[in-house]
């Protein structure tokens, strides 16, 4: 009995070519780096094997495990405050009549278009040794530390934990709901037996984030973490401070726990999640309740009037003269060549590094998406690829940082031209963002039909006609989509470049790290703000795009 | 209608000679060792319960899954490793599979574009595809503007473009109204007669495959049970399966006693063959009501009655092992029909009657 070898198409051959062509790039830019990091972290400081010894090092310095118990609690702190608050925000949004809706929605996302250093530095604005709320502060607290920290994490990770939350709890069934009420089950029982179990992977997955989120940036703990040392400004003190790469990858690889334990959780959790959502629930449409709604708006005015003051803050420290002496206004903090020696020049590289990060990433992240779903045979490559596209998931930029800087930088590397260069940190970027974008353009490429590509290769049609007819047009939404995403990451990151820039290709992210470094608070608050603006522009252009798009795609488009 | 649409009709020659077929999904056995002739020009209908490998038989025909072992030859030509793309057949899809994106014109001469015709070739022939199908003034609209019946005739019409040796349809009408679906029924029946086109349906509706083969395939657990035409597979079922997959009969064990065939305190007289258990089927119209005491009758009482509207079911307790009723259909203008339940009465079992299976 023979066994059926399938006939290679010419559609087969380009697919599988695309597909190995993906699986190099994940590998040059993931694989290798992170692989390259254990093996710096068994060398000593003039690259000889000393096995273990770094790790006994960093077991047996206490310093060191203390940052770690440092960055465990003030992530959990974070977590503690800030997935409650968003329960409420995304229960008021899903689940009451509260208005104005849209707009609590809209203020709720503000927080995506800013570097975390925004609210470290309205912080201390606020809370600072000249804030100007320093009054309100209890007898010998300060903001530089564990609470500036957690308060500025608390808003920076706010709106990441309210997405997930709200998405749990806006895919409610009401046929669940109406069966409670018909056995006359008291709301408060529903709403522990029904709501919240519903709810229940969302708030699992945005503890997750949280969490990660904290343990892993970079940006806050620098700017208002004051002498407070956590794991991530360890790593940084390590690398660029003492130029100790290795024990920068050993810390680098102590971070990579939490991350890798949060990975795991949010993976058990989602697919959990699966087997919730049934094809047959009905939508529950809130009901207009008076006195609920009023409390709604109570739950969301608190927490939004809270991102509306760090944002004015910010804008309105950057064009004061000379806070709290001068209060006149000026525009002179925005002349950023008088504080850092880049200037403008730094906006020009993030804006360069935005649209090349998401012109570029974008038909990478879903061409491969697209091959890994829709190719015949070839399951190796397949599942390499799956494999690696969310790596980047588990680790944290700054440890992907230090990977690259070694990986990129080593001599025997012949990739290493790419040292130095603007290539490397949009490369970096793309990969930083890689899973979060592949996973969406799979999501929204298996909402499309399997079936359009066999009845396109009935009719003999070839596979690239297909796509480019009716897959990418069909697809476009999420396009914008991915491309907005890589374009936010890459003009607010700081963890992941802060190892990989040179004076030539510094973003303005990092000038607000080296602007806060010398003092120069104000035009630190100046810079953020105009990622703020390029972020905003970026985004709203996006959202027309999406409006006139829906408009011309009407006839077909249903929503 | 364009005459070049139209497709000779052939002798019955086989067309499609399939051999051997094996599927395995790891230690699941989709399809064990089928093998298959379908004749050019004709109607053949999948049928079986879900699981039972109809549609894997019909991917495997497509190339969209390969076979493990086997061999598929269309029109003389092995295809059994071919790519979808290189093989001869149009496919229509239960979920129809329009693109969103393109007007019915562009679906249906979606596969058009690629012969490098010229443009208002491809229209006028676009034009006679949706003019076949009933939908002629539909090409600028999009497929969402459309009724389900009508998309999936977009569908038909998309798949016919390319004029096809083999029509594919797999649970072409399953997501469609009953009304429409008896309706779309008749019209594809009837465009593959006028076409000609050698066709396989795939469904697990014995009605939509009774009422359109021309050969109905019937498998169950990888394998084919039964090839025939419909009036075949309900008057002279082969196996057990069939029997009980195609119409409704009453189902029973009986043991041999002599000569006759023994069930509860059933006795069927002289019916018995070599076999000492037998499984006994029975087909309700084929049995009749007696007056009690007739020779030969089997005496009960009427337990259940169902309307049908051209006639009445009823259920009869005789005496059969778990109080099994025997379902007899009476004319719903006959004197059996009025009976009421409770009533004594009886009922005659011709010996031609009896389906026996081993039991």
């Amino acid at each position: 009995m023979s066994i059926v070898r399938a006939t290679i198409s010419r559609d087969d051959v380009w697919m599988r070519a695309g597909l190995a062509l993906v699986v190099a790039g994940l590998i040059g830019g993931i694989a290798l780096p992170l692989g390259s990091l254990f093996w710096l972290a068994v060398l000593n400081r003039d690259g000889a094997f000393v096995g273990l010894e770094n790790f006994a090092r960093y077991a047996s310095t206490p310093a060191l495990a203390n940052s770690a118990w440092n960055s465990v609690w003030t992530a959990a702190a974070t977590v503690v405050i800030v997935v409650p608050l968003a329960f409420g925000y995304a229960y008021a949004l899903t689940r009451t009549c509260m208005k104005p809706r849209w707009l609590f929605n809209a203020i709720a996302t503000i927080p995506l278009l800013a570097p975390s250093l925004l609210p470290a530095i309205a912080l201390i604005y606020l809370f600072g040794n000249q804030g100007l709320l320093r009054p309100l502060m209890v007898e010998g607290g300060t903001i530089y530390g564990p609470s500036g920290i957690i308060a500025a994490h608390v808003f920076f990770t706010f709106p990441q934990a309210l997405v997930l939350i709200a998405t749990a709890l806006a895919s409610a069934d009401a046929r669940l709901y109406e069966a409670a009420r018909a056995l006359k089950t008291s709301p408060w029982r529903i709403f522990w037996t029904v709501t919240v179990p519903g709810a229940r992977y969302g708030v699992i997955s945005a503890i997750v984030v949280v969490f990660t989120e904290v343990v892993t940036d970079f940006g806050v703990a620098k700017v208002i973490g004051g002498q407070f040392p956590v794991l991530a400004t360890d790593v940084y003190k390590q690398v660029v401070g003492q130029q100790n790469f290795p024990m920068g990858a050993v810390i680098g690889l102590v971070l990579l726990l939490p991350a890798l334990g949060a990975f795991f959780v949010d993976r058990y959790v989602q697919k959990r999640q699966v087997a919730l959502l049934t094809a047959r629930a009905v939508p529950l449409e809130p009901k207009p309740d008076a006195a609920r709604d009023w409390v709604a708006f109570g739950l969301c005015a608190i927490p939004a009037l809270g991102i509306l003051m760090i944002f004015a803050m910010s804008a309105w420290a950057s064009v004061i003269q000379y806070w709290p002496y001068n209060m006149a206004f000026t525009w002179r903090h925005y002349d950023f060549a008088q504080t850092d020696p880049a200037g403008w020049g730094a906006v020009w590289n993030t804006l360069v590094l935005a649209v090349l990060t998401a012109t570029i990433g974008t038909p990478i992240a879903f061409a491969a998406a697209y091959l890994a779903d829709r190719s015949r045979g070839a399951e190796a490559l397949v599942t390499i690829t799956r494999l690696l596209a969310v790596v980047p998931l588990a680790v944290p930029g700054l440890v992907m940082g230090i990977a690259y800087i070694f990986f990129f930088n080593a001599p025997w590397n012949p990739l290493n031209i790419l040292y130095a260069t603007m290539a490397l940190l949009v490369l970096n970027t793309i990969m930083r963002q890689f899973p979060v974008t592949f996973l969406t353009a799979t999501t929204a490429l298996k909402g499309i039909d399997r079936e359009f590509e066999q009845v396109s290769a009935s009719l003999k049609v070839p596979l690239w006609q297909t796509l480019r007819r009716v897959i990418l047009p069909i697809c476009i939404p999420t396009l914008l989509i991915i491309w907005i995403y890589f374009f936010l990451y890459a003009a607010t990151t700081l963890s992941s470049i802060i190892f990989l820039y040179v004076t030539d290709t510094k973003t303005a992210a990092i000038a607000i790290i080296n602007m806060d470094e010398t003092g120069a608070t104000a035009s630190a608050a100046a810079m953020a703000m105009v990622i703020v603006v390029i972020a905003a522009v970026a985004k709203a252009l996006q959202l027309l795009a999406g409006y006139w798009l829906d408009r011309r795609h009407a006839q077909w488009r249903k929503r | 209608m364009d005459p070049s649409l139209r497709r000779q009709v052939r002798p019955a020659v086989s067309y499609l000679a399939i051999r051997q077929l094996t599927k395995r999904f790891g230690d699941f056995q989709a399809l064990a060792g089928v093998d298959l002739e379908i004749a050019a020009g004709s109607l053949v209908c999948f049928l079986g319960p879900s699981g039972c490998g109809k549609s894997t038989l019909l991917r495997a025909i497509a190339g969209l899954d390969l076979p493990t072992s086997g061999s598929i030859h269309q029109a003389g030509r092995d295809i059994t490793s071919l790519p979808p793309e290189q093989r001869d057949f149009g496919i229509v899809f239960q979920s129809y599979a329009l693109f969103p994106n393109l007007t019915v014109a562009a679906n249906v001469g979606y596969g058009l574009i690629n012969l490098r015709q010229p443009r208002a070739e491809v229209d006028r022939t676009v034009a006679d595809l949706l003019t076949l199908v009933g939908l002629g003034g539909s090409g600028p609209k999009y497929p969402a503007q459309l009724s389900g019946g009508q998309q999936q005739r977009v569908a038909l019409a998309r798949a016919l473009a390319l004029k096809p040796g083999l029509l594919l349809l797999d649970e072409p009408l399953s997501a469609l109204d009953a009304r429409v679906r008896v309706h779309l029924r008749q019209e594809i029946k009837a465009l593959q007669r006028r076409l000609g086109i050698t066709t396989i349906l795939v469904t697990h509706d014995q009605e939509e495959a009774m009422t359109m083969a021309d050969v109905v395939v019937v498998m169950n657990q990888g394998g084919i049970e039964q090839v025939g035409r419909a009036e075949d597979l309900y008057d002279r079922p082969a196996t057990k399966f069939i029997a009980d997959f195609i119409g409704t009969m009453t189902a029973f064990d009986a043991v041999r006693d002599g000569s006759d065939l023994v069930a509860g305190s059933v006795r069927l007289v002289g019916t018995a063959d070599s076999q000492d258990r037998v499984a006994v089927r029975l087909r309700p119209e084929r049995l009749q009501l007696a007056l009690p005491g007739v020779a030969g009758a089997h005496a009960g009482r009427l337990t259940t009655r169902e309307f049908l509207g051209t006639h009445v079911r009823l259920g009869i307790d005789v005496g059969l092992p778990g109080a099994t009723a025997l379902l007899v259909d009476v004319p719903a203008d006959g004197q059996g029909a009025a009976l009421s339940v409770g009533a004594d009465v009886a009922v005659l079992i011709p010996a031609d009657a009896i389906h026996r299976f081993a039991a």
